[in-house]
């Protein structure tokens, strides 16, 4: 059974291991509850934009309305400015301002030649709202051949068809749709623990510990100077077992112990494009807080409501 | 040998396709047989009783390709029709027939009429006839059809219609069986040749032998012998066979002739002449005449009978009697009727040429008697013209007639008595994969209800030849049938060619042999009926042999030679399964790698006919497959092999081909699959979005599977797929995974798994008369009422969806009881002139529960074979369907199951390289279903999906899975495909590995969407008043007896009267106390009494009393106070 350990979990840390826009990679130290809660809160609760609503003016393309709007509202967008919208229900109902909830992108082309057309989100354009660099706007995609913007593929037009669509971009969060999970990956994972039992170390031959560093798919054990098998890369290792196996075909069933180290996680965080991913950790942070004292506020309330 | 054998499988079906069969077939009937019917004796000329000196000659027929039905008239422009448009228009794919004929009247010069138009012909897609035949695959897609459709079926009324394959018994063979009845040797042969189709066989009574024929009561067998002329009884008895055992059994039938007086052939002839049933022609009241004239026409048809001599058909009795008798000494002579040589395919040719022969016959006859008619008349002004008048206006009753028989499936030749229904099948456009395997389905002629093993049996004479698992279960079990990957059917070979070739080769007339002499050598059968002899039977089975082989006799042609029997059959009819092999020369097989270089240069087609030509493959049948010593694999090859097997995957059929690794699943399961692969949804062709079916389904984003086969490959269904790579975990999650339900995730579902279009087809007809189109009394479609003060909202709410031409929008969103075509019909009153015409609302109301939107809208003109004109209005909408709770998907090994539960994606399981599942699967599915394959799917998938390469599970062969563990290793995946998950709920590791990766997943046609239903109140049977019955009509759910039965030994009694009285038919009544009979109101007249009770009983319940009293039964009901009935029921 888990439990939680409050004095080994009084100290959270965390620790950058890699960073850049899309990627981010960093060791947390703490509780797996609370590691748990930063994970599933990225992918389902940190508000970003989408498209939720399309007005279909006009649809002659070879794909139907509602197919044509499903993969409209995947289109990823850039959220930095999401914190400034309010979500739809929020707003005020009698005074609708569209600005305060949504942006609204119009996709309007016509293919007059016989080649097909490519429509991509290069072809949204924003009706109203910032321009520059917090714009809310599509992610922009990149050929991984030529590495130039190529946009995200909407849908084709032969001669003579035509799209003609207002796209309303809402704020929202990954429960309610996947469109709106800033994501691509989030996950952890337990640092490995292995260990050698040196009583039988001892008694490996050198084709012995060869083959047991070979064995591991991921490259984790190395040899050292003294020709002895160390543990190199234990950030590597995927608990395969392979190790294991190999020593167990060694008949020294107990020469590796491999544990989940507590208390240590590894995050991987991957963006989608919407934010960059650090910012979805912080957001994931701030969602945790904002939910915890939402809780705290609420015990204390029933506290005092239980005095009175 | 060669390693790309695929190469040649996928070769072969390019051009070859899985439909050759029936369209070589129809070929064949539009070629040559449509000739042969009209040119055959009893057919090509019509006379005329009144006037002898007419004659009406047929010249030549000949079937144009398809066009407009337009005009009628021969020298107005016609433009070619293509499926398409037939599809669309609901109009028949067919062309003009056209006949030339002579015609002699009295006093006028014989004057030949040319292109005569005497009806149309269904065509069938991809025969020569066809308008796309020898187009390109974009010139195809440019008349709007699919270039990797299968072809090979009608379209009638814009309906496509498959003529399934038949199979049936073999024609003119002789075949010993044991009776079902009376546990008896039997030797039988059905006869069938062009006109006439007859069986005879040799029966046993009394240790006699006893001819029994369709044209006369059962015969002795000797009398039946001097009747054909062989009086001599030791030259009968050396007809049959001279060796002691068989005389031994003849002694008792030898002494019927001297019995009966019978001497000499006149004799035996009247004697027969009194057995006959049915009184031929009426005329001749000479009974040895009508016996000569059965004997040579009906008895034994098949066997040629030249100016009445019978010698051939003593001697094909002989054979009979001969087979007979050896079979009761030895069981190995009993043929077996569930072997596969004994049976032969019925294809769309066949089937249509009964059809139309009957149908011209007919034709014939009308003509004829209109002639009797017109030319009787005193003063006959009837010229050539109006006869080809008149045959122009009857031919439309064969149009109709084979129109019907397509449409319908009812297939009425009264030549034959034949009368069979469901000879055709609507072409199933589920997916793809159901209208290929709809084409390669063949049906067996034995009845379902029958409880008999045998004919569904799977026998070792169908190796090859049928897909051992592509059957459905149930009661058509083994009886519907589907042809393997490879397997072609014969047509009709020309049989002259053989017959010369055979005769120079050594064979010699049995004429010319004594009858003492036929059973010491080889009898040479050629389609069953006796050629000759030959001495060296081997020698000349070899030469015959390469003659085929160096394509001197049809490829097709059968030479087998059976030993036992002491037979060779040399075999050229149609309806043969055949499938080409490769051959094996003293231990080389014939085909080698070098020879595939020519796929390279030429084209499929002819390398294949080159290497069949030049011997290096063959088409083997099911008969002479027993003379062959077939190696499965190149390593099985020894010196005494004759043939290779091209590949051992071409044992299984196209829907079969869809399963990867099947060698590695218990065979159930791949049979499950066969059924399930017919109902997975995915794209059905390239033109779905311009097609216009009844019902369509189409998957949004159909993917390729990363486990692909050869065959799949072979037969494009790897363009045209039908179902997602969905990745699986293999574990338990929550408790929704019972009995095979499956857990979905949402996000993957938001993002498009599983998401198809469903598309619906509703018809609206206006009946507009086509010589008044401004008529007051035809139909018509009034713009929607507009808005006044009168109209009540709800009212106006129904035509929402209208433009303002009456006909709804594209786009708009139909709900239940909207309105999509607002059509109006007057009534036509009894006296137009005065009254006002009354216009009643006929609009097309939608029936749907749930909304749909509009797609498309089609306003056609059709002109129903140029009588009445219609205007058609088809609206299609759409519904585009996420999948839900209850829906069921399958993967490709039988293995299905519905969707339980649908989980967040932050709760489902992950691994730590950010991994996960779209579908969780119980493990529970595997250890009682053994589907090993399924396994191997997923771990070949996941290396594939790795790689970004397709990898292949072709049965028999496929990926190593030992090496895709292996690789799996060098990525940093576990060999066994396992993997670390980590709850997406707690975030700790799971404690036992997850078998998972990417298997291929087909979402199936059954949804709950289509089948969702609950009423409280609603309609009820207007006689019971009880709810009424089945989902369409909003009925009630039943409580039946199995149902009761439970409530009733729970003891919920209240809980059934509430459902089987107060819920469903309750009713008051008022019974006297006295009569016990029913009463309208509270006084009994009869009885003079007041003692009249009201009490409840179901409304049926008064029914049956009602209806009792009317068969003068009584009746009478006993009232007992409530209060004392504790009492009563004790006592």
């Amino acid at each position: 059974m888990y439990k939680y350990n409050f004095e080994q979990n009084s100290q959270h840390r965390i620790e950058i291991l890699e960073l850049s826009d899309e990627k981010c990679k960093f060791s947390f130290e703490g509780d797996l509850s609370i590691a748990n809660a930063i994970r599933r809160v990225m992918i389902a609760e940190v508000p970003v934009m989408a498209i939720h609503f399309v007005d279909i003016i006009e649809n002659t393309s070879p794909l139907s309305d509602e197919f044509l709007a499903q993969r409209l509202g995947l289109i990823p967008l850039v959220s930095y400015a999401a914190d400034s919208k309010m979500y739809d229900w929020e707003a005020d109902a009698d005074s609708i301002d569209d600005q305060k909830t949504k942006v609204v992108f119009t996709l309007r082309q016509k293919n007059l030649n016989d080649a097909p057309l490519e429509i991509t989100s290069q072809h949204l354009e924003p009706e109203f709202g910032q321009v520059g660099e917090m714009a809310i706007r599509p992610v922009r995609m990149f050929s991984p051949i030529n590495g130039k913007e190529v946009g995200i593929p909407i849908t084709r037009l032969g001669k003579n068809q035509s799209v003609h669509v207002r796209c309303h971009a809402l704020k929202g969060f990954g429960k309610m749709h996947a469109k709106w999970t800033p994501i691509n990956i989030a996950t952890f994972r337990h640092e490995a623990e292995l260990n050698f039992d040196h009583s039988q170390t001892q008694s490996l031959s050198l084709f012995e510990k060869q083959s047991i560093r070979d064995s591991c798919p991921m490259n984790v054990f190395a040899m050292d100077a003294n020709q002895d098998l160390i543990v190199n890369a234990i950030e590597k290792c995927v608990f395969c077992e392979e190790c294991i196996r190999c020593a167990e075909s060694m008949k020294k069933p107990r020469l590796i112990k491999m544990q989940h180290k507590k208390n240590k996680y590894i995050f991987t965080v991957e963006s989608a494009g919407q934010l960059k991913a650090a910012d979805i950790v912080q957001k994931a942070l701030i969602v945790l807080r904002k939910k915890v004292d939402e809780i705290s506020q609420d015990l204390s309330f029933a506290q005092q409501q239980q005095q009175i | 040998m060669i390693s790309e054998k695929d190469k040649l499988i996928t070769s072969y079906l390019s051009f070859r396709g899985l439909q050759k069969q029936h369209i070589d077939s129809f070929n064949y009937f539009i070629e040559q047989r449509l000739e042969q019917i009209v040119k055959s004796p009893l057919n090509q000329r019509i006379t005329c009783e009144s006037d002898s000196s007419f004659l009406l000659e047929y010249l030549s027929i000949r079937v144009e390709n398809p066009t407009f039905t337009s005009s009628w008239d021969k020298y107005s422009l016609k433009s070619l029709l293509y499926p398409h448009e037939c599809r669309l228009n609901d109009q028949t794919y067919a062309g003009d027939i056209y006949v030339n004929v002579r015609i002699h009247m009295k006093g006028r010069e014989p004057i030949e009429e040319k292109d005569v138009l005497i009806g149309r012909m269904p065509i069938m897609l991809g025969s020569k006839k066809c308008n796309l035949s020898g187009k390109t695959e974009a010139e195809i897609f440019q008349y709007g059809e699919c270039p990797y459709d299968p072809k090979g079926y009608f379209i009638i009324e814009g309906n496509e219609k498959v003529i399934l394959i038949l199979e049936q018994v073999v024609d003119n063979r002789i075949i010993v069986d044991v009776d079902n009845k009376t546990d008896q040797y039997v030797s039988t042969v059905q006869s069938y040749q062009l006109e006439t189709k007859s069986k005879a066989s040799i029966i046993l009574k009394k240790n006699k032998f006893y001819v029994k024929s369709s044209s006369f009561k059962d015969a002795p067998l000797f009398i039946v012998f001097k009747a054909l002329g062989i009086v001599n009884d030791k030259e009968i008895i050396e007809l049959i066979g001279t060796e002691p055992s068989i005389v031994e059994k003849l002694l008792m039938s030898f002494q019927d002739s001297s019995d009966e007086k019978i001497k000499t052939q006149l004799d035996a002839l009247q004697y027969i002449g009194k057995l006959i049933t049915s009184k031929f022609g009426g005329q001749s009241s000479n009974l040895a005449d009508q016996a000569r004239e059965k004997l040579a026409q009906v008895f034994l048809a098949h066997v040629n009978c030249k100016k009445y001599d019978f010698y051939p058909k003593a001697i094909y009795l002989g054979q009979m009697v001969r087979r007979l008798i050896l079979a009761m000494e030895d069981k190995r002579f009993v043929d077996d009727k569930d072997y596969y040589g004994n049976k032969r395919m019925r294809c769309a040719g066949n089937l249509l040429e009964l059809l139309f022969e009957d149908l011209f016959k007919g034709l014939n006859s009308t003509i004829s008697s209109i002639l009797k008619k017109e030319l009787g008349k005193a003063n006959c002004k009837f010229t050539p013209k109006d006869v080809t008048m008149k045959m122009k206006e009857f031919g439309v009753d064969i149009t109709k007639g084979l129109n019907r028989a397509i449409k319908t499936g009812k297939w009425t030749i009264q030549r034959f008595h034949m009368d069979r229904q469901g000879v055709t099948q609507l072409l199933a456009r589920i997916s793809y994969t159901s209208a290929l395997g709809m084409l390669t389905k063949m049906r067996s002629q034995v009845q379902k209800t029958l409880k008999v093993s045998g004919p569904r049996a799977l026998v070792g004479s169908q190796f090859g030849m049928i897909c051992p698992a592509d059957t459905p279960d149930g009661e058509d079990c083994g009886l519907v049938k589907t042809l393997a990957l490879l397997t072609h059917i014969t047509q009709e070979d020309i049989q002259d060619s053989v017959y010369k070739i055979i005769l120079s080769m050594g064979v010699e007339d049995i004429c010319h042999f004594k009858p003492s002499e036929f059973h010491k050598n080889y009898i040479v059968y050629l389609n069953g009926i006796i050629v000759g002899m030959h001495a060296r039977p081997q020698e000349f089975v070899d030469q015959l042999r390469i003659l085929r082989r160096r394509g001197k006799i049809n490829e097709f042609v059968s030479i087998h030679k059976d030993d036992l029997r002491k037979v060779v059959n040399i075999s050229g009819d149609s309806g043969r399964l055949v499938r080409p092999l490769i051959l094996v020369k003293d231990g080389k097989p014939q085909l080698i790698q070098i020879d595939m270089i020519d796929f390279k240069q030429n084209d499929a087609k002819t390398v294949f006919s080159s290497f069949v030509k030049n011997g290096k493959i063959e088409y083997l049948d099911v008969n002479e497959s027993d003379n062959a010593f077939i190696a499965l694999t190149i390593n099985d090859v020894t010196m005494e092999t004759t043939h290779l097997e091209i590949d051992q995957m071409t044992i299984l059929s196209c829907v079969t081909g869809l399963v990867p690794f099947p060698h590695h699943n218990q065979s159930a399961r791949n049979t499950f699959q066969c059924q399930m692969g017919k109902q997975s949804l995915g794209i059905i062709g390239m033109n779905t979005q311009i097609r216009c079916d009844t019902q369509l389904y189409q998957l949004i984003y159909p993917q390729t599977p990363l486990v692909r086969t050869v065959s799949m490959e072979a037969v494009n269904q790897h363009r045209l797929p039908a179902g997602h790579n969905a990745q699986v975990a293999v574990m338990s999650y929550s408790c929704y995974d019972i009995e095979d339900a499956l857990i979905m995730n949402k996000s993957s579902l938001d993002r498009g798994f599983g998401r198809t279009a469903v598309y619906k087809k509703s018809v609206t007809e206006c009946e507009i008369n086509q010589r008044n189109k401004e008529s007051r009394f035809n139909e018509r479609i009034d713009e929607p009422p507009t808005k006044t003060h009168n109209t009540k909202k709800k009212f106006i709410k129904k035509y929402h969806a209208l433009d303002n031409d009456g006909i709804t929008k594209v786009g708009a969103q139909l709900h239940h009881g909207d309105i999509y075509v607002n059509k109006k019909t007057p009534q036509v009153p009894d006296n137009p002139q005065t009254e006002n015409i009354q216009i009643a609302d006929t609009p097309s109301v939608f029936k749907e529960k749930w909304p749909y939107t509009v797609d498309r809208v089609l306003i056609i003109n059709n002109t129903n074979d140029g009588t009445e004109k219609i205007k058609t209005i088809k609206t299609i909408f759409r519904q585009i369907r996420r999948p839900e709770f209850g829906d069921k998907f399958s993967s490709r090994h039988g293995q299905k199951g519905v969707v339980g539960l649908i989980v967040n994606q932050e709760d489902m399981p992950f691994n730590e390289r950010g991994w996960c599942p779209d579908l969780i699967m119980n493990p529970h599915g595997y250890p009682s279903r053994m589907t090993i394959a399924k396994l191997m799917e997923l771990l070949c998938g996941k290396l594939g999906a790795l790689e970004g390469k397709f990898k292949y599970g072709t049965a028999f062969g496929g990926e190593n899975v030992l090496q895709v563990g292996e690789e799996l290793l060098k990525r940093g995946f576990h060999y066994q495909g396992k993997d670390c998950l980590i709850s997406g709920i707690t975030g700790e590791y799971m404690e036992c590995y997850v078998y998972q990766g990417p298997i291929f997943y087909q979402r199936l046609k059954h949804m709950v969407i289509d089948k969702i239903h609950a009423r409280a109140k609603g309609p009820m049977e207007k006689l019971t008043r009880q709810p009424v019955e089945g989902r369409a009509k909003d009925g009630g759910q039943r409580i039946g007896e199995m149902e009761r039965d439970c409530f009733l030994a729970y003891g919920a009694s209240n809980l059934l009267i509430e459902r089987l009285l107060i819920s469903s038919d309750p009713f008051n009544v008022y019974v006297c106390e006295i009569c016990g009979m029913f009463k309208s109101d509270s006084v009994c007249r009869g009885c003079n009494t007041d003692k009249v009770y009201q009490i409840r009983l179901p409304y049926c319940c008064k029914l049956l009393f009602q209806e009792l009293l009317a068969m003068n039964i009584k009746p009478k009901l006993q009232l007992v106070p409530s209060h004392e009935r504790q009492e009563y029921t004790m006592n």
